[in-house]
């Protein structure tokens, strides 16, 4: 094991939050950094350490066997060996740690797409679906924005958080990392108010029949989609109120994305057109 | 002062958001998120531990410019009590009696929309609802750790997000 004194150190800042990253190795040191970076689609910066508070560490050791043992911010923790499928963990726990720290900023678990110059949030969690409705909505010419988080920030603009698709080419498959492109969608670049919040979730056959719902039924169902609602509650609230005060929200089950992406398109402009 | 007749909301360990008609509380105890609808957010309201249940109706019926019966107010107590957004539990009018009965007797009576509190958990990890991430590399087998569905577990057995 190594001493401190050999231990190669940063400091990431992102969304508000800081962590100090640590490695005593090299490659392994860069590689975190790399992975950091793409897990928060480079909106982090890295710096000194410098000697002032606390703060979490990741912290990454290699043992006299060559394994390295992991410690996440005393979130998660293990070791490994062979890095294979690390990266891909790592990525999705440097994330999950910024997005639950930050005191600044709202994530809420959706995908998100760009229309008419607003946002059509999708929320809900992993392998539910909401990648092949946002793939199907780009193809259909929305502008991509995530599909993992709606990141909102105090003023209740929904900003981008444009990673790759994660595309399931398999149900037993973990994501693959798609370009929107070759949907033939764009990215979406600024942040924009919120148009429509969307719960929906597919069920074999069901047609996408929406209904109103009011904006405190929209807050409470997304409040297991939100990272995470009990830390920063507060905050977190008058977000979600700032947000979707703005939108229309609305509530059905969906049958198979294809169908469904244009029907919801169609939906909001008719919106717009019956506000006009 | 008689409780049975002067309820009195929680204030501690609550979070309270106002929203147009509604009112949101997060319960930082139960880590459940409720959202009052206006009726039971009215009650809920002059839940003073002064203002007794025949006042709360006569309050809100002149709000709403119609007769309440006290028997609606309850009905707001006891989903109140029922949320543990009480400071202390109240006996419940219907004691004995279903839901669905005491709801068509004063639906069928009410011109008032009748109470309603709908509640939803909130994830208690930080990184719980956010990955299935494993505690410890190689608890992750096949899915078989409790919010990793099949699939996600990478050939090191590792939970992947």
């Amino acid at each position: 094991m190594s001493s401190n004194n050999n231990r190669h150190r940063t400091l990431l800042r992102a969304y508000g939050v800081e962590a100090i990253i640590e490695a005593d190795d090299r490659n392994i040191f860069e590689k975190v950094k790399a992975v950091a970076s793409k897990a928060l689609v480079g909106r982090l910066t890295f710096g000194e350490v410098g000697e002032s508070a606390e703060r979490p560490v990741y912290s990454f050791l290699t043992n006299d066997s060559g394994t390295v043992e992991f410690n996440i911010a005393d979130v998660t923790s293990g070791e490994y060996k062979d890095d294979f499928g690390f990266e891909r963990f790592l990525n999705g726990a440097i994330r999950s740690h910024i997005a639950a720290m930050s005191k600044s900023w709202v994530f809420l678990h959706a995908g998100v797409v760009e229309w008419r110059g607003k946002a059509i949030i999708l929320p809900g969690h992993s392998h539910k679906g909401k990648t092949t409705l946002v793939s199907e909505l780009i193809r259909l010419g929305a502008g991509y924005m995530s599909d993992e988080y709606a990141v909102m920030d105090e003023n209740g603009l929904v900003h981008p958080f444009e990673r790759d698709l994660g595309v399931r080419f398999a149900p037993d498959e973990g994501p693959t990392p798609v370009d929107p492109a070759v949907f033939g969608g764009a990215r979406a670049i600024d942040p924009v108010e919120a148009g429509m919040i969307v719960f929906t979730g597919f069920v074999k056959n069901a047609e996408w029949k929406p209904e109103t719902i009011t904006l405190g039924s929209g807050i409470l169902e997304s409040v297991p989609e939100v990272i995470p609602f009990s830390f920063n509650t507060e905050f977190v609230l008058k977000v979600l109120n700032t947000t979707f005060n703005r939108a229309i929200i609305v509530k059905s089950d969906r049958g198979e994305a294809l169908d469904t992406a244009p029907k919801i398109l169609e939906y909001f402009d008719q919106l717009i057109i019956d506000v006009r | 002062m008689n409780n049975t007749q002067y309820p009195l909301a929680r204030t501690n360990g609550l979070v309270v958001q106002e929203v147009p008609n509604e009112v949101l509380v997060f319960d930082m105890e139960t880590n459940e998120a409720h959202c009052l609808n206006e009726t039971a957010a009215m009650v809920w309201k002059y839940c003073d531990g002064e203002t007794s249940v025949a006042k709360i109706a006569e309050i809100l019926g002149s709000s709403k410019g119609s007769d309440v019966n006290d028997d609606l107010v309850w009905l707001a107590i006891d989903q109140l009590n029922e949320h543990k957004l009480l400071e202390s539990r109240m006996e419940s009018k219907f004691a004995g009696r279903s839901r669905r009965e005491v709801l068509r007797k004063i639906g069928l009576a009410s011109m008032v929309a009748l109470p309603l509190i709908a509640s939803m958990a909130a994830p208690r990890s930080v990184m719980a609802q956010a990955s299935c991430t494993c505690a410890n590399n190689g608890a992750c087998r096949n899915g078989s750790l409790p919010g990793c569905p099949t699939g996600s577990c990478s050939p090191s057995n590792v939970c992947v997000p």
